[in-house]
């Protein structure tokens, strides 16, 4: 498929983005960089120094809220990616108002329990959307560890399934890239499978 | 046994799990009610911090 036939198809698609930090901002990025219609970014953090090993933020941008300091990063990739940003933490009350008008949801929390709470609140009240989730990204090297399953019609799961971050176990911008990309590579996937 | 029981008897000490029986979604709170029977398809995923 030529890039120019890719690009038109995307425009007119919105993936949200479930956590803008180690795999959402870097997810987000390479979803923009081919031209994603719209993103819906959704985080509640700021970014941290600690972040800069593998989020995509800047050292200027310490302090600002995660959405907003990637919305920046995102429109200086392509101004014409629609962003809404919502610096806010994500529960079953609020869900569906942010993503119901999305194609596509990309998983990227850190806790495991906001993993669990969005996959059982999107198969129960959300099941047509496609959910790609990450799990399992921390250390380094492991590459043959890591794979793409799919678990359920519409929910998919990238990394290793079994690195949790510990101090011994960090996360770094190698192996959390590649998760990250993996995600956004399946998104482009499933949004051109679906046309 | 019901599910909550299974994860016992199979020892999965992990904190976070999604379930389902026979391709459907077993919410937590339902963990202890929900029976598994024989021939039963279970399946258990086990989420991990990070991301």
């Amino acid at each position: 498929m030529k890039e120019k036939d890719i690009r038109q198809l995307l425009k007119s698609c919105r993936v949200g983005v479930a956590g803008c930090g180690g795999l959402g901002s870097n997810a987000a990025v390479a979803l923009a960089r081919i031209g994603i219609g719209g993103l819906e970014l959704v985080d509640f953090d700021k970014v941290e120094a600690s972040n800069l090993n593998r989020q995509y933020f800047f050292k200027k941008q310490l302090g600002l809220p995660k959405v907003e300091a990637l919305a920046q990063n995102i429109h200086s990739i392509d101004p014409d990616v629609k962003l809404n940003c919502h610096q806010t933490k994500l529960d079953k009350d609020n869900i569906s108002a942010i993503f119901s008008s999305c194609d596509l949801i990309i998983e990227a929390f850190d806790r495991a329990e906001a993993k669990a709470m969005l996959l059982e609140f999107m198969l129960e009240h959300m099941p047509q959307i496609p959910l790609i989730m990450g799990n399992g990204m921390a250390g380094f090297g492991g590459f043959d560890k890591l794979r793409q399953v799919q678990w359920d019609k519409h929910v998919y799961i990238c990394g290793d399934f079994e690195a949790e971050i510990a101090e011994d176990l960090p996360p770094l911008a190698p192996r959390v890239g590649i998760v990250a990309n993996m995600q956004a590579n399946l998104a482009l996937e499933l949004l051109i499978k679906k046309g | 046994m019901t599910i909550n029981e299974l994860i016992n008897y199979k020892n999965f000490t992990f904190k976070m799990l999604v379930t389902k029986i026979n391709g459907k979604l077993v919410k937590v709170d339902k963990r202890d009610d929900a029976v598994v029977r024989t021939g039963d398809n279970v399946e258990i995923l086990h989420l991990i911090s990070g991301g």
